[in-house]
């Protein structure tokens, strides 16, 4: 029997940063490094948002990208939405 | 010479089929469900209508199917006889056709046959060129009584098969902003009472050196092989140049009229979709006028916008009441306004 357990905020950071990195091109940042500013980027913030959907089952508000937020605060916004590929 | 008043004796729409949510667009394409999300925040519109049955993929309805019904309405509601129509001017930028003509079909459904007909191939200021030339044609003297109409259609655009989740941010926010949908006014020379007047129309290329920042395609067999996207848009260009121009319009037309902002009781904004339509009203910067804006309830209709703004207003003006409406287009950079004024009482009517 498999036991799934949900990722935690580290985790979840973890996998947003590849996402943000590859949609982005944001290298070398950390879980608590804030993304660049979107704001007058709305095609970016549907291709974040759009990655996340597709990794974690999640929708995310999308007005928190507009605030530069860390992976870490996307984390618990991801595992806050009821994710349903937040587990493993 | 006297400049003959131009009276607008009607308007009537047409639009396609009920109203399609975002959340529908959204399920129909197949698209993530995050894009619904992204419609309500960063396009602002919140329904439109389609000449494609979305559950189909028929196409229900032509751009000329659309044309003839807002034209029929605004025959009937101004009351003429189409004996009496003596030229008919149409803009559109998605002719059912390049030839005939749409503006040729939509004569013909209503009967209308011996006079002259124009079509403007154009963006989202063809109405206010096509209402510019109707005018002119009207204060030469030679033409009394008009039919402008305007609309357009994304049903050649519309294709249920397509994996719009992997297309280009062009195509896929494109099925986002416009909506299908026609308009018509009847204009005459012939003088009304209690009617509102059309005071002056404004159209100015602003072109020159720019690229164009909406690009719409069209194939022969020559060139189906390779023809790139359809419909592209610079929409980073048209963020920052639609205000700016709108704006310009709006002063261009105030100090051609001698009129001042705080004497405008409606302001007609561009309906480029429902968060530019913002933009750009703080740009306009006309707190005292009511907002007349369609926009976020049946999407950017394009060649129809002016139609569906008009007919909110024409039948609440009170003499005396003015109202300009403002038109933006990115293909090659156009900026356009006219102005509406209801007289301020019958002894004004010439």
């Amino acid at each position: 029997m498999t036991t799934r357990r949900s990722l935690d905020e580290d985790e979840v950071g973890k996998r947003l940063l590849a996402i943000f990195q590859e949609v982005l091109q944001v290298d070398g940042a950390g879980l608590d490094d804030r993304i660049p500013d979107l704001a007058g980027n709305s095609m970016s913030i549907i291709k974040v948002a759009v990655a996340i959907e597709a990794e974690f089952g999640s929708e995310v508000p999308l007005e928190m990208f507009l605030q530069t937020p860390s992976a870490r605060q996307v984390a618990a916004a991801v595992i806050g939405a009821g994710p349903s590929k937040v587990t493993r | 010479m006297e400049r003959p008043d131009i009276y607008i004796a009607s308007v009537g729409t047409a639009l396609p089929g009920d109203p399609v949510d975002n959340a529908t667009l959204v399920r129909r394409f197949r698209l993530p469900a995050v894009w619904e999300q992204w419609i309500d925040a960063f396009v602002g519109t919140r329904s439109r209508h389609f000449s494609m049955d979305l559950d189909t993929g028929r196409t229900l309805h032509t751009l000329a199917d659309l044309g003839e019904a807002a034209g029929r309405r605004a025959l009937d509601t101004a009351g003429v006889p189409v004996e009496d129509i003596d030229l008919v001017v149409m803009a559109s930028a998605s002719p059912d056709m390049l030839m005939p003509a749409t503006v040729n079909v939509i004569a013909d459904r209503l009967g209308i046959n011996g006079v002259p007909t124009y079509q403007l191939q154009s963006g989202c200021t063809g109405a206010v060129q096509a209402l510019d030339v109707a005018c002119q044609m009207m204060l030469s003297g030679r033409h009394q009584t008009v039919l402008v109409i305007g609309g357009d259609s994304c049903a050649k655009h519309l294709d249920l098969g397509m994996n719009l989740a992997d297309m280009s941010p062009h195509m896929q926010v494109n099925v986002m902003l416009f909506g299908d949908g026609a308009g018509a006014a009847v204009l005459t020379t012939r003088a009304l009472a209690d009617t509102p007047v059309l005071r002056r129309v404004f159209t100015r290329l602003q072109g020159r050196g720019r690229e164009p920042g909406q690009i719409v395609r069209w194939y022969g067999l020559a060139d189906r092989e390779t023809p790139g996207e359809p419909v592209t848009e610079d929409f980073k260009a048209i963020e920052n140049s639609a205000p700016g121009m709108a704006a310009e319009a709006l002063h261009d037309l105030l100090a051609d009229l001698d009129w001042k902002k705080e004497e405008l009781d409606y302001i007609l904004p561009p309906q480029l979709s429902g968060r530019m339509t913002r933009r750009v009203l703080d740009h306009l910067d006309v707190p005292g006028a009511e907002e007349i804006s369609r926009v976020e309830e049946i999407g950017n209709t394009v060649n129809a916008i002016p139609f569906f703004q008009l007919e909110q207003i024409l039948p609440d003006m009170v003499p005396g009441e003015r109202a300009i409406g403002i038109s933006v287009e990115a293909s090659k950079w156009i900026k356009a306004g006219y102005a509406v004024e209801k007289p301020a009482s019958k002894l004004e009517v010439r």
